[in-house]
């Protein structure tokens, strides 16, 4: 943590809020980004940042300086954002036959969009939505995992800070997160 | 399905992310192993897929409203050179364009800009209407009208009952929740004034006031956007917020203040 930073803390946890504003300033962009990595939309990701900064100021005090600034703030974020998603009860919602048989054959639910890419060069915006889609497949700590080691280039020691847990944990979600996606984007070739 | 232990080892190894004994360890084990180099394949191509991603950008006018919210909590003042770095630009802009037409446009419009701002501070200087002052001795430069006192008076017996009806709140799930939502609805009718409050707040400069001030709105944000199924949630939290934060201890300090000065003033 640079010392400027850690000043600023140190004031805003005292309760300045100009202090607090600078570091609003400089964390605020990479905040709705995650966020809406996490939530799959801006509108969300936009509430999801705002509280994540009001709730931060708040609880300010239980900062403490070992940790990285930017990683308590992404912890903030990470569980008001599973507080949000419980409250809209975003998971999808499985069927009885899926919850009996547990590991169902995943083809049969991947929608035939995602099933029957074409080979060739798919653009970026067509790409970034198959991700997004295949993304939404996993679990919300797998989804979290993957995001912040590929988008938000955390380590695993940095993501399991951010949703406490264990390094091997994370390295668990991230490796099933994969393979997972490996079967909504197994038709398409990169390169 | 055939796994094996080193597997789980390989999202970090594509991302040249583990120490280098493991690393070594990985590469050897990978010479023999059939199905971790399948996996390793596999999982490249996932990896590069997702590497290429680009994010799509948010629209301006969110990003606008994203950085008004958060600017009307936490002002964030530039620092001296931030303000002469800034200043230094715009003026650059202004008087070295390449064309004379747009620099004479420009300098009109400041002219006029100027003008504009130098008659507004003169005729408010002169019409300005007398202000009642209260409390002065307590703090310096306080100038607040008598209406104005007992409005934040009010505010403050509001802030707390709601306070006191939050922490002496038991959490049981069921038989109270018409308390509950009772509550909610003086939340949100302290979260109609509270703008009105901060704004008398920030004629007083005192930066523990608006700090109280912001704490309060939001908790009482907390309460009132809530739906009423997850009420007994948000109390919960409401409850270790107050806690946390004195804010009981708070009010009472500044009603104090205000009773004093609306008494004095009387």
């Amino acid at each position: 943590m640079n010392e400027s930073e850690e000043r600023l803390i140190q004031k805003a946890k005292a309760g300045d809020k100009d202090a607090f504003g600078k570091l609003v300033k400089k964390y605020h962009q990479k905040m709705l980004y995650v966020a809406y990595d996490l939530m799959g939309n801006y509108e969300d990701a936009k509430d999801l940042a705002q509280e994540t900064f009001l709730r931060a100021f708040i609880k300010l005090s239980q900062f403490q300086e070992r940790a990285q600034f930017s990683t308590w703030l992404y912890r903030v974020l990470y569980n008001l954002a599973i507080d949000t998603l419980r409250r809209k009860k975003r998971t999808p919602v499985r069927s009885l036959e899926e919850i009996i048989t547990g590991d169902l054959d995943r083809k049969s639910k991947i929608p035939d969009s995602v099933m029957y890419l074409p080979n060739e060069r798919v653009d970026q915006e067509e790409l970034g939505r198959q991700i997004n889609e295949a993304l939404d497949h996993l679990t919300f700590n797998q989804r979290t995992a993957v995001i912040l080691r590929y988008y938000h280039q955390k380590s695993s020691k940095e993501i399991a800070e951010v949703m406490g847990c264990a390094e091997s944990t994370v390295r668990i979600h991230i490796f099933r997160a994969l393979a997972h996606m490996k079967k909504y984007l197994g038709e398409y070739k990169p390169g | 399905m055939k796994s094996c232990k080193f597997e789980k080892l390989l999202p970090d190894y594509l991302q040249d992310e583990l120490a280098s004994e493991a690393k070594r360890q990985l590469e050897v084990h990978l010479e023999t192993c059939e199905h971790c180099t399948a996996k390793l394949g596999e999982l490249a191509d996932i990896h590069q897929i997702l590497s290429s991603r680009q994010r799509q950008e948010p629209g301006k006018e969110l990003m606008r409203d994203y950085r008004n919210y958060l600017r009307k909590y936490f002002p964030g003042k530039l620092s001296p050179v931030s303000i002469l770095k800034r200043s230094e630009s715009w003026w650059n802009d202004v008087f070295h364009s390449q064309h004379f037409t747009l620099r004479i446009a420009k300098a009109v419009a400041l002219i006029i800009v100027g003008v504009f701002i130098g008659k507004f501070i003169f005729v408010s200087s002169v019409q300005a209407p007398r202000i009642e002052t209260v409390a002065r001795a307590r703090m310096p430069g306080y100038a607040i009208t008598p209406a104005d006192l007992k409005l934040m008076n009010d505010y403050f017996v509001k802030s707390e009952i709601l306070l006191l009806a939050i922490e002496n709140w038991q959490g049981d799930t069921g038989a109270d929740s018409t308390d509950l939502l009772f509550d909610k609805k003086i939340a949100q009718n302290l979260l109609l004034h509270s703008q009105v409050i901060r704004h008398q707040a920030t004629q007083l400069y005192d930066s523990d006031l608006i700090s109280f001030l912001n704490r309060m709105e939001l908790l009482l944000l907390e309460i009132s956007n809530v739906d009423n199924e997850e009420l007994f949630t948000a109390f919960k939290e409401a409850k270790k917020i107050i806690k946390e934060t004195d804010l009981l201890q708070f009010n009472k300090q500044f009603q104090n203040l205000f009773v004093k000065s609306e008494l004095n003033n009387i």
